[in-house]
C-alpha cells in the first residue's frame, strides 16, 4: 500500500517535472527560434560594440633613421557643463578644494588658455564643451592627476613632429582630423596611411570589454614607414644658415639643396622660411609647402654652363676659345644685349666668359649652335620638364619650344631669361656636368618600410646629357670661375677644388622686370671627383643685389657637407687654362 | 534467493515495519514482486542522485568557472589600464629624448657651451700615413660659434640646462695622452671664457 502510494507520488512528481520541463522548453523555443532575431537584436543593440580599429600611421624617417613624423595619442579635454561645481583635488599631495572659478583658474593655467574662455564653457547646459584640443601626455597626466570629475578626455592619434620645423616643408602636415594636407605627408599617403579594420566585441554593463567575445570582422593593417635620403643633421645646418641668409639679405626666402652627385639622393632641401608640421598655422601659407619643387623662376646666369658644354659637345668650341665680350653687343635687328656692368671691349675665351659671367661673350660663341640643337640640350639637362622626384605639385618649369622663340628670346635663353627652372632643375643640372655629363632623377624618398621590408622608388633611367670628355671640360672651365672669378672666388673653400657658377636673374613682374633679382650660386666639390652638388638661392634679396649674397651660405653648406661625409681634401691641382688672350 | 538476502543491506527502510519470522521457504510471489519493484527504485534512484550531483557539480563548476572569468575580465582591464597608463609615461618619456635629442636642442647647448664648429678637418691615410689638410684651429672670426637656433620646433618640450649639469673632469693618464702630430698654428685664443660661471669650457676648439 506504502509502495503504491509512494509510486503514485512518483508519478506525479515526474508528470509536473515534466509538465514543467515541456513548458520550459516550449518557452526555449519561442526564445531560440521563433522570437530569436528580435531578442538578438535587442542583445546585440545593448551589449554588442561594432567598432573601427584605427590603423596607426606610419613614420618618416631621415637616412639614418631618425624619426621625423610619428603618431603619437593626444587628448581633446572637455568638460560637463551639467555637473560642472566645486571639487577637491589634490595638489603637491594635499586636498584642496576649489570653487568652480579657482577650477577654471587652475585648467587655465594647465591648458595655457584664457580662464573665460573655460568659465564661459561651464555656464552652458549641455553635456559636452571642448576647451582644447589634442593636448600632449604630460598636460593629459597633469589634469588626469586632479581627479575632477567633470573633466573627461578623448584619446585619439595625432601626428608629432619631433624635429619641428626641420625638413617641414618636406614632410608636409596633416589636418585636426588626421587627413594628409600637404608635402609627403600628402604624396606618400599610400605607404603611409594604412587600412582601418573592425571588430565586435559584447561589453559589459559597467562597459567592461569580453575578452572571449572580441571578433575581428576586418583585421587592421598599420601604415608604412617613408624612409628619406634626407640627412636631419645636415638639413638642420642646411636650414640655419638659409635663415640666417634671409636675415643678412632680407629676403623674400632662401634655399639650399645638397645633392650626392653620383646617386642623385638629395642629402638636404632646405628652406626658409620653414613651417613647423607641429603648428602649420604659425607661418604664412605661402610658406607652408616646398618652392625647391614647386617654385620656378627665371634662372639667370647659373644656366650659362649648359650653353658653354653644348657648345663645346658639338664641337663648336673649347674652352679656349676666344671672343672679344663687350659691356654692349648690338643685335642685328637692331635690339642690345647688356652685361650686367659697363667695361671695356674684354678679350675673353670660353672660361673667361664662365668666370666674368659675360652675357655678350657667351651669345657670340654659343650662338654658333643652331637654336634646335641647343633647345634638344636643353631638354636633355631637364629643362621644361619634372624631375621624377615624384614631389606633390612639383613644378616642370617653363621652356617653350624653339619655334616659338623671336630673335632675342633665341639669345637670352642662353644666359637663362626668357626659361624658368626651379631650384631643385637647377641643381640637377650640375649634377650632370659632375657625374661626368650623365643626368639622373633626384632621389627624395628612399622607399616605403613594412614589416622591415624596405620597397625602393623607382626612379626614371639615367640620360647621358655631354660627353663625359664635354664634361670634364665644363668642370674645368666652373672651377676656374670659383679660382678667378670676382665673386666666384667668394665660393673658394680653403684645401679643396670648387667649381660653380654665380647667377643674378631678374625677376619679371607684370611684362617687365622687377628692381630686386634671385640670387644664386651652384657648385660641386672636390672637382678632381665631384661628390656633392650644394645650390643656394636667395630670392628679392634686398641687401646683396649680386651672388656675394649667396656665397656665404654655398660655402657654409658645402663645408658643412664636406666635414659630414669625411671628404678628404684636394691632393690635385686645377688644369691650367687661360681666361684671357691677347 | 540472492536477491532476499541481499534486501536488507540494500534497503533496509521497507521490511523493518513488518517484522516477523521468515520461513526459509521461497518467498511468496508477492513478496517477489515487492521486493522487485524495490530494487527498480533503488536503482532509478541512484542514478537520480548520481545526475543530480553531477548536475550540481557541473553547476558549480560552471559558477567557478565564470566567476574565475569574470575575475580573470576584470583583471585584464585593470591590467589594459595600466598598460594605458604606463604608454602614456613612455610617450612623455619619449617626447622628453626627442626634445632633448633635437637638432635644436643641441645648437642651443652647444651654443651655451661657448662651442665652435670645427673649420678645418684634416684626415690621416692610413696607408701612408700622409696628413691631409691642414690643421687650423676654429675660432670665432675664422668660422664662428655655434648660432643660436632659428628653425622652430612647438614638438620641444624639454631642453637642456648644460649650465646646470656638473663639470666632469676627464682624468687622462699621461701614458694615454697622445703627443701632437699635426702642426698647428696658433690661435691667438685662450681658453673659452663663458659669461656663465661653472661651465666646463674646453681649451680645446
Amino acid at each position: 500500500m506504502y509502495n503504491d502510494e509512494t509510486a503514485k507520488r512518483q508519478r506525479w512528481l515526474t508528470a509536473i517535472v515534466v509538465f514543467v520541463l515541456v513548458a520550459f522548453s516550449f518557452r526555449l523555443f519561442y526564445f531560440q527560434v521563433v522570437n530569436a532575431e528580435a531578442i538578438n537584436k535587442e542583445s546585440d543593440a545593448s551589449m554588442l560594440v561594432n567598432k573601427t580599429v584605427k590603423a596607426v600611421r606610419g613614420e618618416i624617417l631621415d637616412s639614418s633613421g631618425n624619426i621625423l613624423a610619428s603618431t603619437v595619442i593626444t587628448w581633446d579635454v572637455n568638460i560637463d557643463p551639467v555637473n560642472v561645481g566645486p571639487v577637491v583635488v589634490e595638489i603637491d599631495g594635499q586636498k584642496v578644494s576649489l570653487t568652480k572659478e579657482q577650477a577654471a583658474e587652475k585648467l587655465a593655467e594647465i591648458l595655457r588658455i584664457p580662464v573665460d574662455s573655460i568659465v564661459e564653457k561651464m555656464t552652458g547646459v549641455g553635456r559636452y564643451a571642448n576647451l582644447k584640443k589634442s593636448v600632449s601626455a604630460s598636460t593629459y597626466n597633469t589634469l588626469r592627476a586632479l581627479d575632477i570629475p567633470w573633466l573627461y578626455f578623448d584619446a585619439k592619434q595625432s601626428r608629432h613632429y619631433s624635429f619641428g620645423a626641420v625638413a617641414g616643408n618636406l614632410i608636409g602636415f596633416v589636418g585636426s582630423d588626421g587627413s594628409a594636407l600637404a608635402g609627403l605627408e600628402r604624396t606618400m599617403n599610400s605607404c603611409l596611411a594604412g587600412t582601418d579594420g573592425r571588430e565586435s566585441y559584447v561589453q559589459g554593463a559597467d562597459l567592461i570589454k569580453i575578452p572571449s567575445s572580441i571578433r575581428t570582422i576586418e583585421p587592421v593593417k598599420n601604415g608604412g614607414n617613408v624612409v628619406l635620403t634626407i640627412d636631419a643633421d645636415l638639413q638642420y645646418a642646411a636650414q640655419q644658415e638659409m635663415a640666417a641668409t634671409v636675415r643678412r639679405l632680407n629676403a623674400d626666402w632662401a634655399s639650399a639643396i645638397v645633392i650626392e652627385v653620383k646617386t642623385g639622393r638629395i642629402l638636404a632641401a632646405a628652406e626658409a622660411p620653414s613651417v613647423d608640421p607641429n603648428r602649420p598655422g604659425a607661418v604664412a601659407e605661402q610658406n607652408r609647402h616646398s618652392r625647391i619643387f614647386q617654385t620656378a623662376f627665371e634662372p639667370g646666369s647659373i644656366l650659362k654652363p649648359i650653353a658653354a658644354a653644348t657648345a663645346v659637345d658639338v664641337g663648336k668650341a673649347t674652352p679656349t676659345t676666344q671672343v672679344v665680350a663687350p659691356d654692349r653687343l648690338r643685335m642685328p635687328w637692331g635690339q642690345y644685349i647688356n652685361d650686367s656692368e659697363n667695361h671695356a671691349p674684354e678679350k675673353l675665351t670660353l672660361t673667361g666668359v664662365l668666370k666674368n659671367s659675360s652675357n655678350t661673350g657667351l651669345v657670340q660663341i654659343a650662338g654658333k649652335v643652331d637654336s634646335a640643337t641647343r633647345y634638344d640640350y636643353m631638354r636633355k639637362f631637364g629643362m621644361g620638364e619634372k624631375t621624377g622626384v615624384n614631389f606633390e605639385g612639383e613644378s616642370s618649369g617653363i621652356l617653350t619650344d624653339y619655334k616659338s622663340w623671336d630673335k632675342m628670346t633665341d639669345k637670352v635663353v642662353m644666359f637663362g631669361q626668357g626659361v624658368s627652372l626651379t631650384p631643385i632643375q637647377t641643381a640637377m643640372i650640375y649634377q650632370a656636368i659632375a657625374n661626368k655629363g650623365v643626368r639622373l632623377s633626384p632621389v627624395l624618398v628612399e622607399g616605403c618600410q613594412e614589416n622591415n621590408n624596405l620597397v625602393k622608388t623607382t626612379v626614371p633611367a639615367p640620360v647621358r646629357v655631354i660627353s663625359e670628355d664635354t664634361a670634364i671640360q665644363t668642370m674645368d672651365m666652373l672651377e676656374k670661375v670659383v679660382e678667378l672669378g670676382p665673386i666666384g672666388k667668394t665660393a673658394r673653400i680653403y684645401g679643396y677644388r670648387v667649381g660653380g657658377k654665380t647667377g643674378t636673374a631678374q625677376i619679371a613682374e607684370g611684362s617687365g622686370y622687377g628692381r630686386l633679382h634671385a640670387v644664386s650660386f651652384v657648385g660641386f666639390a672636390p672637382v678632381e671627383d665631384p661628390q656633392f652638388v650644394v645650390a643656394v638661392t636667395a630670392y628679392k634679396s634686398r641687401k646683396i643685389s649680386n651672388s656675394l649674397g649667396a656665397t656665404p651660405g654655398f660655402v657654409a653648406v658645402m663645408k658643412q657637407v664636406l666635414r659630414t661625409y669625411k671628404v678628404p681634401p684636394s691632393t690635385t691641382k686645377s688644369k691650367k687654362i687661360p681666361t684671357e688672350w691677347k | 534467493m540472492s536477491i532476499s538476502r541481499s534486501l536488507p543491506l540494500a534497503r533496509p527502510l521497507a521490511p523493518r515495519r513488518h517484522l516477523r519470522p521468515v520461513s526459509s521457504a521461497p518467498a511468496a510471489p508477492k513478496v517477489v514482486r515487492e521486493s522487485r519493484f524495490t530494487v527498480a527504485t533503488q536503482v532509478r534512484f541512484r542514478i537520480g542522485r548520481k545526475i543530480l550531483v553531477g548536475l550540481v557539480s557541473v553547476l558549480f563548476a560552471n559558477l567557478m568557472v565564470n566567476m574565475a572569468c569574470n575575475q580573470a575580465i576584470y583583471s585584464i582591464s585593470t591590467l589594459k589600464s595600466q598598460t594605458a597608463e604606463l604608454a602614456t609615461k613612455t610617450q612623455i618619456l619619449e617626447q622628453q629624448v626627442d626634445s632633448l635629442r633635437s637638432p635644436q636642442n643641441l645648437a642651443n647647448s652647444a651654443r651655451s657651451l661657448g662651442m665652435i664648429v670645427n673649420s678645418n678637418s684634416v684626415f690621416l691615410k692610413v696607408s701612408t700615413g700622409k696628413v691631409l689638410g691642414a690643421a687650423i684651429p676654429a675660432s670665432v672670426s675664422t668660422s664662428g660659434a655655434v648660432s643660436s637656433n632659428l628653425i622652430a620646433n612647438a614638438a620641444m618640450i624639454t631642453k637642456s640646462n648644460p649650465t646646470k649639469s656638473s663639470s666632469t673632469k676627464l682624468d687622462i693618464p699621461q701614458s694615454h695622452k697622445v703627443s701632437q702630430s699635426v702642426k698647428t698654428s696658433s690661435s691667438g685664443y685662450g681658453e673659452v671664457v663663458l659669461p656663465s660661471s661653472g661651465i666646463p669650457a674646453s681649451p680645446t676648439h
